[in-house]
């Protein structure tokens, strides 16, 4: 247990910086570097690139949109098209960085059982 | 085991990242890239902007001489101080693509023929036709004409390459999460910027005011209805009417230089145009721009006063980029438009001016008599050879691309032919275009902005070719003038209102009239100068021209104008914003009447009685004019329609005196029925349809507020992005009033200028000073527009005298 939280914290952590200084996918790719040194199940695989790069993802969605009082959020979530709600462009957000991040985690963590 | 399972799952995990990474394109819909562009540290939602736009604070430049300083002031105007004049150009380049990087490029794709490379992939074949039309009118050639033009003149060259450098800095220091948000939805990049995008910026703009030509349409008309026909309704000089922008009764000079016409020319109105030409785009009628400026004499400081509102496609990001540029030599303050050097609209230390479109055609057709492999075309009976060109169009998500053959003569481009916009013509009409001639228009606003008297001014005007422009002017020293310039030739009477025939080389244009004998008054008996897109001149003028030239305006405003005395900054700005409809005024008296009992008595009419003829928002009178005029409109000429041939509806004045003239005229009967209507008989058919209409209206928006009624939009470039786009503005006005807000077209920038010792500028445009839908400066001024309200344009008088109101400043050294 403690084990996966420092490894979705990690994944949180190093995928932020891998983002800033690359592009989108350095996040969830993170996931699966982290899962292809650090050994664990392919549970746990997914769950810590979900979750890792999940929340950040949500946070850092979340805290945009708050600091601008959604003003682009609304227009973006009724371009895409969710009838503007920015909850539900936020969600998906956090969910795109999260899925992709999970199947990530796993492939790491799989990657790293067929070496072994 | 694990492997097949290792296999299956990184398939997928590569699968989902190359999804998440690409355009998909669903029933013609491009989605944008879900990772790329929801990435919360480069996606859009690095757009968003907390209170101002992100900028860098130090920018450093080898090409710079000096240091420049740029101050942004509460609504985001940059002042740009700078030591040396081409440093001013590079900052300028470089402050206005920080702010509208992705519409100055978007609109230099358009002009030359190129968003199939950014949207065949979503609009398919409607946008590459959309291309063909923009290449074979000519803008990218003409463009490239004007490089050269550019180069040729070492300060024309030095001013060009110095603004593209200055945009290039910028587009060099960007990487994908700075890009503009409609990148990131259209998933492509910026290019580099170069002198022919310049070129090109200002083409679009010259196309977008002569866009329209009558030659093709008033030949099928007199081919159908005859030459009385188009007397009637088309007259070149209306005979009950003379307002035009050089006073009526002005005794004309002939240029000297233009040799006496012997050549009979051929205009022979008879010309077949092909049956099966399919009728252009229509642009709406009644839309121009209207300026003036007041003498001293008329005013209550004793200073001239300037006024400009240019009307314009309403769009977002805003057409016009608000700045003030400080060198050494020069201070000017005005409105940019995104994409070319120098101040468009404005004033400085000395004098102001302002332009309105000269509305003179400036385009000829021509048709052209090709052998059949339309190799070689006939000219004075010798075959001349054809230049036939090869011109591609990439298009976005095709492996091949779109190879169209352009037709060159000597008279011009084949525009519409078997393979463009009309599948069936078997003519070949082609275009000559004012535009297509090299010439430096930019040159007259580079010399503008550092005029200081009328003869600095003049002397500007003489780069402007096209299109015609009617240049306002007032001075410090009191002066004020008005000058319709643009290439003007020495035409026979009825020479281009047609279309010529191609096969005589007599019928092209030759030699120019120089810019001295072009229509112009400088401080006139009657203590002001103005135009609203009306006749530059009476017939009295001794060359001819023609085009749609009565739009009510000016008679407005010159009455107004006459009217006032003492004038103050607020009289302008209210005459700006004044919402009298004499439309409506002139129209009225002339149909009411005509009304039978019943109509009389509906409560559509009760409304009208008691008009007082102002197209206010809140009013509900002008909606119920504008449906039965636009009924009575549409059922007059429901026979020009009923055709395939191109045509044109007439002006409304012609069509308002040819009710009184010709009552019993027969294009009151409606041709698709078997009853012979008379006038009567259509002005009361078009009220049951108004009616209707109206009481529809009035069940869906609950009333009929004239603002609610002409549903007044600002929209992004981008039609589909209309969360980017503002709607249901609450604005009166409407066509040919002098507020001349309609639906999609309205004032795009108002200036009130009083040139007193110490100048007091006014101003206000629908948008903002940002092209980001996530900064607040994006819209920010909508509503101060809607209001008629004004900002006061404040000219810094040095980079220190902040006044508190700076809120970011950036530093340019090398």
């Amino acid at each position: 247990m403690k084990n996966t939280v420092l490894k979705i914290l990690l994944i949180a952590l190093l995928g932020w910086a891998a983002q800033y200084l690359s592009v989108w996918f350095a996040g969830p790719l993170t996931a699966l570097l982290i899962n292809l040194f650090w050994k664990g199940s392919s549970g746990q695989g997914f769950l810590s690139g979900f979750l890792g790069i999940g929340l950040l993802w949500l946070a850092l969605a979340l805290y945009t949109d708050q600091a601008t009082d959604g003003l682009l959020t609304v227009k973006m979530a009724q371009i895409f098209p969710l009838n503007g709600s920015r909850v539900a462009l936020i969600s998906l957000t956090a969910f795109v960085g999260a899925f992709t991040a999970g199947m990530c985690g796993w492939t790491g963590a799989l990657l790293r059982s067929v070496r072994d | 085991m694990k492997l097949i399972k290792l296999i299956l799952v990184s398939s997928l995990t590569v699968a989902l990242l190359y999804l998440f990474n690409r355009v998909m394109v669903v029933n013609n819909n491009a989605l944008p890239p879900l990772g790329k562009i929801l990435d919360p540290v480069n996606g859009f939602w690095a757009n968003a902007e907390k209170d101002i736009p992100r900028l860098k604070k130090a920018i450093r430049s080898d090409k710079l001489k000096g240091e420049v300083t740029v101050k942004y002031d509460e609504r985001w105007v940059p002042h740009i101080f700078t030591t040396d004049t081409r440093d001013a150009y590079f900052v300028q380049g470089y402050v206005t693509a920080a702010h509208r990087l992705w519409q100055m490029e978007f609109q230099t794709h358009a002009a030359s023929g190129r968003l199939s490379e950014i949207l065949y992939h979503s609009l398919g074949d409607k946008v590459l036709k959309n291309d063909r039309f923009m290449r074979r009118n000519g803008l990218l050639r003409s463009a490239q004409a004007t490089v050269e033009a550019f180069e040729s003149d070492p300060e024309a060259n030095m001013i060009v390459t110095a603004y593209t450098e200055g945009v290039n800095a910028y587009i060099e220091s960007l990487s994908y999460k700075d890009y503009p948000v409609e990148y990131k939805l259209l998933d492509y990049k910026p290019e580099k910027w170069s002198k022919l995008k310049c070129a090109l910026l200002l083409k679009y703009m010259a196309h977008m005011l002569t866009g329209e030509s009558e030659d093709v349409a008033l030949s099928n008309q007199v081919n159908r209805f005859g030459m009385d026909f188009v007397n009637l309704f088309y007259p070149d000089f209306p005979s009950d009417l003379s307002d035009p922008i050089i006073p009526a009764g002005t005794v004309y000079e002939k240029d000297p230089g233009i040799a006496a016409k012997t050549d009979t020319l051929s205009t022979d109105t008879s010309m077949q145009v092909s049956a099966s030409m399919s009728p252009f785009e229509k642009l709406p009628e009644g839309l121009g721009s209207n300026n003036w400026a007041v003498a001293g004499s008329k005013t209550a400081t004793g200073a001239p006063i300037l006024c400009n509102d240019p009307h314009l496609q309403l769009n977002f990001p805003s057409i016009w980029f608000e700045m003030q540029i400080t060198t050494p030599d020069y201070n000017v303050y005005g409105v940019t438009l995104p994409g070319a050097p120098a101040v468009i609209i404005g004033f400085n230390d000395y004098i102001s001016w302002g332009v309105t479109n000269g509305t003179r055609e400036v385009k000829d057709w021509y048709k052209v008599q090709f052998n059949d492999t339309r190799t070689e075309y006939l000219v004075d009976g010798v075959w001349e050879k054809a230049i036939i060109q090869k011109d591609t169009f990439y298009l976005r998500g095709e492996k091949e691309p779109f190879i169209d053959e352009i037709i060159h003569t000597r008279f011009g481009t084949v525009v519409f032919d078997q393979g463009m916009k009309d599948d069936n013509s078997s003519d070949n009409l082609v275009c000559r275009w004012i535009a297509e001639e090299v010439s430096n228009e930019m040159f007259t606003f580079v010399k503008l902005n550092r005029a200081r008297n009328y003869e600095d001014y003049a002397n500007a005007l003489k780069h402007f070719n096209c299109p015609a422009q009617n240049f306002v002017f007032a001075s410090k020293t009191g002066d004020i003038a008005i000058w319709q310039q643009g290439g003007l030739y020495p035409f026979e009477k009825g020479q281009g209102r047609f279309v010529q025939d191609g096969s005589l080389s007599q019928n092209l244009w030759t030699e120019k009239i120089n810019p001295d004998y072009t229509p112009h008054i400088k401080n006139p008996e009657r203590g002001f100068v103005s135009s609203a897109n009306q006749h530059p001149t009476d017939a009295a003028y001794p060359y001819y021209y023609n085009g749609r030239f009565e739009y009510f305006r000016n008679r407005r405003i010159n009455a107004e104008l006459t009217r006032l005395s003492n004038i103050s900054i607020k009289d302008m700005m209210t005459l700006q914003n004044d919402n009298y409809n004499l439309i409506a005024a002139e129209a009225l008296p002339v149909i009411l009447p005509y009304l039978n009992e019943k109509a009389k008595k509906s409560e559509y009419t009760a409304l009208l009685n008691t008009w007082n003829f102002f197209n206010d928002a809140g009013q509900e009178a002008p909606s119920v004019f504008q449906a039965w005029w636009d009924q009575v409109m549409e059922m007059m000429f429901e026979e020009l329609k009923e055709s395939e041939k191109e045509y044109i509806i007439p002006q409304q004045y012609n069509v308002i005196r040819a009710m009184k003239t010709h009552p019993d005229h027969v294009i009151y009967d409606d041709v698709r029925t078997p009853k012979k209507e008379n006038l009567s008989d259509m002005i009361n058919l078009a009220f049951v349809n108004a009616t209707a209409e109206l009481d529809s209206v009035k069940a869906v928006k609950g009333n009929l507020q004239w603002a609610n009624y002409k549903e007044t939009s600002v929209q992004h470039l981008l039609f589909t992005l209309k969360p980017f786009s503002r709607f249901n503005i609450p604005i009166g006005g409407g066509k040919s009033i002098v507020n001349a807000c309609a639906d999609r077209w309205g004032p795009s920038w108002r200036m009130v200028v009083s040139l007193e010792k110490e100048t007091k500028a006014y101003g206000v445009y629908p948008g903002g000073q940002s092209g980001n839908p996530g900064s607040r400066f994006y819209d920010n001024m909508i509503n101060t527009w809607a209001a008629g309200e004004y900002y006061e344009l404040w000219v810094m008088k040095s980079e220190n005298d902040e006044k508190g109101k700076v809120l970011f400043s950036q530093m340019f050294f090398n």
